[in-house]
């Protein structure tokens, strides 16, 4: 699928507004982030590199995001132009992100 | 449309033949009219196929007998995926069992950033509190301490 033009800088709204925790990874070049359900480390989501320019993101890169995150493609645009509340990702999130039996 | 000379003006031409012959090359021609306008929908549909297949990345599955450290073994070769994004020009390398990847502009600076992400997986899940580890987090960190030694 295509993406809009996303850049590195359009996550940092998400980043604020998941209130992504920072992990300790520092082995690669881009950051990690826990995104934290009910007290527990629930997803982990690596993002680009803010310091990486304002260029658009790689199709792959921006479908790995979207899955980590369990968002459709159209869901992944809410979430960064907006219109997609944290609770209502937490509500998607309860949703999906458990681990197949 | 018939076209050259108007054959019912040419008076050497027998009237009742010219009249079939009227239809049949008219008949001809709707049928070129009809097979020029359905090849430029098939070219058109060739066009976004091609379009499409261009956007889909090229898929293969290799292993991995490395990470890349002498402080961490793999138990078993691991299976991983690489995606080639021909487009943007980028390589994504993925174990999906354990959501980590890698991204790279070759297959080998995706497997060497995978590599790198397993291992800080693996650091953090091992060491960290499991009382703060969703479900998924617990899953992955079985697999990866069935999988990795340190």
């Amino acid at each position: 699928m295509k993406y809009p033009n996303i850049s590195a800088k359009d996550f940092r709204n998400v980043v604020r507004k998941l209130s992504l925790e920072e992990t300790t990874a520092e082995r690669g070049k881009h950051p990690v982030y826990w995104y934290i359900l009910d007290g527990k480390k629930t997803l982990r989501i690596t993002l680009p590199n803010t310091h990486g320019g304002s260029g658009a993101l790689s199709t792959g890169f921006l479908h790995q995001i979207r899955n980590s995150l369990r968002l459709s493609g159209g869901q992944l645009t809410d979430l960064i132009q907006c219109p997609m509340s944290a609770d209502e990702y937490a509500e998607i999130v309860r949703g999906v992100a458990k681990p197949k039996e | 449309m018939i076209r050259g000379v108007n054959p019912t003006q040419d008076p050497r031409l027998d009237k009742t033949q010219l009249s079939d012959q009227t239809w049949l090359v008219a008949d001809t021609d709707d049928d070129v009219s009809r097979l020029t306008s359905r090849m430029a929908d098939v070219a058109a549909e060739v066009e976004s196929l091609r379009l499409a297949i261009e956007h889909q990345p090229c898929i293969y599955p290799i292993e991995i007998t490395d990470l890349g450290s002498d402080a961490y073994n793999l138990v078993r070769p691991l299976p991983i995926i690489i995606e080639e994004y021909r487009e943007d020009d980028v390589v994504i390398a993925r174990w999906p069992e354990v959501e980590v990847f890698g991204e790279g502009h070759n297959p080998s600076t995706a497997i060497q950033e995978l590599k790198n992400a397993i291992l800080d997986l693996y650091d953090e899940l091992v060491d960290g509190d499991l009382s703060l580890l969703g479900d998924l987090p617990l899953a992955w960190r079985r697999i990866l301490c069935k999988t990795i030694t340190r």
